[in-house]
């Protein structure tokens, strides 16, 4: 009875939402369709098409470059030894608190001097700088669990620390990395004020904004922003599935004695 | 092969009493050698200094006479193993050989020739295309010692490899470790807070406690002639009995050492017998461990298996005079043993 009652709250308004793209417009107004119809897509069309692609995109830049900057900071504060690592750590998770509102119009002078407003790598940017502290603290109390000694064992093995990074702590963190992709990506996939507030050519809009110009002055056309919706919901389903298989607990098992 | 000098090495981590004092020591060519000493006498300290994982604050580590500092871990020609054997998890067992190897740029068939023969010489032959948890704690043990010996290097450093196993595999090891030192006459320097482990392993042993180095001596002079009672206390079990002179029947004020193996427990009056009482006696099999009451202190000494006296006995204690150690008053920190 209670698996039904979180199952419901939690799937019922994703089913209703499904219901809805499938529902004729006219009929909207009805309890419940006499027909289905797949017009909502049809409807979509191009530009649509062109905001999966962006969406597509920048959330895959962002995934790259945060796991590339985050992976390697987060062993670097994880296993070795510089000074002012605290302040690096401290200060990156500091970054995160900041209200994004707060920085829109900053950034909106930063990226309009360096060329890059209204661009798709100009969305790449801040959506990294704000994910990333998220991936350095995953990824360094990852990191913090991997024993110290394989660190070790790896650099009398003749490793420097770069090496020991790739060749034995960056097979080991796949689970890790997998995780932290997932986390940005949804990030930057769902993320609508820096794309509201950057992107003004129509061709150059990720998914949320899309969906979010799509009423007009007169109509709500609610059955292809569920249609919409659904299109934007299914490839972050898709990739969670594809990444939970990655997720294998005991990677690291047998490497020391428990 | 190598000799490695340490002089007058200090570790100081900030905020704490020196992890490593002053401390200087000659290991020769093909020597093994054990440094000992209870957690946190600085012994692993120590060998990651030597390893190069840390560095030293002052003083210089030589390796053949030249000095280290300065030198990555992996250009100083040695290998380690640790205590948790720090297996590359994700690799088998012939990628965990391999791994030192390909990181040298090794040719492909000398590696494959290297890997065969280090398997062949621990018996790990039929392992190497196994995951490390796919094995058993000597087993892993085994592929860690392989993954040092594969290297040929011309020191090894052994950080506590043992102390992972059961007890009888860990014999089983001590002697396996013997045996390829003496095959190898490669330079050895081992870590362990195990007595027994450095007594049966070690040609030279060297003391630690808090960073200072106590003695150094060859087994039998350690457990003979040990400098100071922190050194006779570490070495043997039962511990050595430390009482009083007075207690003993001896001249003079101070301390006085005697290990339970040199008393001989008499059940009658003898010429020169200390009176004793029994507390307790404990049965080991070959022996038994009687605790004795000797003018208020307790006395452990070796009693033959039939020893039968009940708790609360009177028995005799004979101290042979030639066995016993004096140790100067405590008050001044590393007091001298003499005989």
């Amino acid at each position: 009875m209670k698996r039904a009652a979180v199952l419901v709250f939690f799937l019922g308004p994703l089913a209703w939402q499904v219901l809805t793209s499938f529902w004729p417009e006219p009929e909207l107004t009805r309890a419940l369709p006499h027909t289905l119809t797949v017009a909502n897509y049809a409807g979509l069309g191009s530009t649509f098409a062109r905001a999966v692609l962006n969406s597509l995109l920048v959330a895959a830049g962002t995934t790259a470059l945060c796991l590339a900057a985050g992976a390697s900071a987060a062993f670097a504060i994880a296993k070795l030894d510089f000074p002012g690592r605290g302040l690096l750590f401290g200060g990156a998770l500091a970054i995160s608190m900041f209200p994004p509102i707060a920085t829109v119009s900053p950034l909106y002078l930063i990226l309009r001097a360096a060329g890059l407003r209204d661009t798709l790598a100009g969305l790449v940017l801040p959506y990294a700088t704000f994910a990333l502290p998220l991936t350095l603290w995953l990824l360094t109390s990852f990191f913090r669990d991997l024993p110290d000694e394989l660190y070790r064992a790896a650099r009398v093995d003749g490793c420097t620390p770069w090496q020991a990074f790739v060749h034995v702590f960056l097979p080991l963190s796949w689970p890790a990395l997998a995780t932290c992709a997932i986390l940005v990506f949804i990030f930057s996939w769902n993320e609508l004020l820096y794309a509201l507030s950057f992107i003004s050519t129509p061709s150059k809009r990720t998914i949320p904004v899309a969906i979010a110009l799509f009423a007009g002055e007169h109509v709500e056309p609610w059955g292809q922003i569920a249609a919409a919706s659904v299109v934007a919901t299914v490839p972050l389903a898709f990739l969670t599935l594809l990444f939970q298989r990655r997720i294998v607990a005991g990677l690291t098992a047998g490497a020391v004695k428990e | 092969m190598a000799s490695v000098s340490l002089v007058h090495v200090r570790k100081a981590f900030a905020g704490a009493p020196d992890a490593v004092h002053d401390l200087s020591l000659e290991i020769a060519d093909g020597e093994f050698v054990s440094l000992v000493g209870p957690s946190g006498c600085g012994k692993s300290t120590t060998l990651n200094l030597i390893a190069g994982l840390d560095q030293a604050t002052s003083g210089s580590i030589r390796i053949d006479g030249k000095p280290v500092e300065g030198l990555e871990p992996g250009e100083r020609d040695i290998a380690m193993v640790f205590q948790s054997y720090a297996l590359y998890p994700h690799k088998d067992v012939r990628g965990n050989l391999a791994f030192p190897l390909e990181v040298a740029k090794l040719p492909r068939p000398e590696i494959e020739r290297r890997i065969a023969d280090t398997a062949e010489l621990l018996g790990i032959s039929p392992l190497l295309a196994r995951k490390p948890r796919e094995l058993s704690g000597g087993q892993r043990q085994r592929v860690a010692l392989g993954r040092a010996l594969v290297r040929k290097p011309r020191v090894y450093l052994l950080d506590e490899p043992l102390s992972n196993l059961d007890a009888g595999l860990r014999a089983q090891m001590r002697r396996e470790l013997r045996r390829l030192h003496h095959k190898l006459r490669a330079t050895f320097i081992y870590v362990t807070h195990d007595q027994a482990e450095a007594m049966t392993l070690s040609d030279r042993i060297a003391v630690l406690r808090a960073g200072e180095l106590q003695q150094t001596g060859t087994p039998r002079e350690i457990y003979q002639r040990p400098a100071n009672r922190f050194v006779a206390e570490f070495f043997g079990t039962p511990r050595i009995n430390v009482v009083p002179a007075q207690v003993l029947g001896l001249p003079g004020s101070g301390l006085a050492g005697i290990r339970p193996e040199h008393l001989e427990v008499l059940s009658e009056r003898a010429p020169g017998a200390l009176e004793a009482t029994v507390e307790q006696a404990e049965l080991t099999g070959a022996e038994v461990w009687a605790t004795l009451t000797v003018g208020g202190e307790s006395i452990v000494a070796r009693a033959p298996s039939d020893f039968a006296s009940p708790p609360g006995a009177r028995v005799w204690l004979r101290v042979p005079a030639d066995r016993v150690l004096r140790f100067d008053d405590e008050t001044r920190g590393a007091a001298q043993a003499r005989l």
